[in-house]
């Protein structure tokens, strides 16, 4: 479907949904650019790659958003101008309202899962550093967005204030001949969610089932939506929500 | 700053990898479309604090004219 000449780069791409990315893009034959903060984690993806040579990988803590634009900009200089982004780095955390640090746990939270992918797509957005029509960018935005629960005020609105950059920015770039989409999975059994077992009791997974007329998903179900929104399949697609999660929200 | 620098500033707001000189008409750049007006206005405002109007902006024919909106806060 692609060739090496289609390039892509994966953010948040050592895990979950952007590890399934990285590696069916590279079984479609694009070169993809992964990008993930632990070098023992890029290592393995690396050692699981179909076609080692079209990965790269980049190791980057994209916690802080100065200067992500112009990493950006200087990699597609490097390695060519870019087809794709996906956006799947970001984090989660639980806090209630009333908790002491909820408004400074806030901040660290939207620097990452706003600030850093609006820098990165101001440097993708870049002419330089685009190919300009048929490009792509997909933002891993959540359900949480659109449906409350207790907990997670600060992580649906930084997922909220995508959904919304998302039109703007859609309509602001389509004249590079760029899409903005993003998708808004639901709970799926990633590593980061395992990892907070602790938190997620037995009983709590088993009411979260309960909420999923289609089950609660697995990484690979938000996988193919992502390939599409990114593939000319979907070029008359931009601005769109588009919400894969078993049925949870209706 | 120098002219010189604010002309690569500029060059780097209308992300252009071609050189641009100071007499080139900004009809003739594609990259100074709606867009890059912002951006122009953004970055006077972020280097001098300077607020410039759309309208002056637009009165502007050549590189050089945007260079002359802020020739008094310019090194010599």
């Amino acid at each position: 479907m692609y060739t090496q000449k289609d390039i892509f780069l994966v953010t948040g791409a050592t895990s979950g949904i952007g590890k399934g990315v990285v590696l069916s893009l590279l079984n479609q034959g694009a070169k993809v650019i992964a990008v993930g903060r632990d070098s023992k984690k890029l290592a393995s993806l690396q050692d699981e790659a179909s076609k080692k040579t079209n990965l790269i990988l980049e190791k980057k803590d994209l916690s802080n958003c100065n200067g992500l634009d112009k990493w950006i900009l200087n990699i597609s200089k490097k390695n060519g101008k870019l087809k794709g982004l996906v956006l799947s780095a970001g984090v989660q955390q639980i806090a209630a309202i009333s908790s002491a640090l909820s408004v400074e746990k806030s901040k660290e939270l939207f620097e990452i899962n706003y600030f850093s992918n609006i820098q990165l797509t101001k440097g993708f957005c870049d002419r330089r550093a685009n190919i300009g029509k048929g490009s792509s960018i997909v933002f891993l935005s959540s359900i949480a967005s659109i449906r409350g629960d207790s907990g997670i005020v600060g992580y649906a609105a930084s997922k909220g204030a995508i959904n919304s950059a998302v039109k703007s920015l859609a309509l602001e770039v389509a004249r590079l001949g760029i899409r903005v989409n993003a998708v808004l999975p639901g709970f799926v059994m990633t590593e980061m969610i395992l990892s907070w077992q602790e938190v997620y009791t037995k009983e709590y997974m088993e009411e979260m089932n309960n909420k999923y007329p289609l089950g609660i998903g697995k990484v690979e179900d938000v996988i193919g939506p992502i390939l599409f929104l990114l593939s000319d399949k979907a070029k008359w697609i931009t601005g769109s929500e588009l919400i894969v999660d078993g049925g949870a929200s209706l | 700053m120098t002219k010189l620098e604010l002309l690569e500033e500029i060059k780097e707001t209308l992300q252009r990898d071609d050189e641009i000189s100071f007499d080139m008409k900004l009809e003739d750049i594609e990259e100074w479309d709606s867009l890059a007006r912002i951006a122009m206005i953004s970055l006077y405002d972020q280097l001098f604090e300077l607020l410039i109007t759309f309208d002056k902006l637009k009165k502007c024919k050549t590189v050089s004219d945007l260079v002359e909106l802020v020739s008094n806060k310019l090194d010599s």
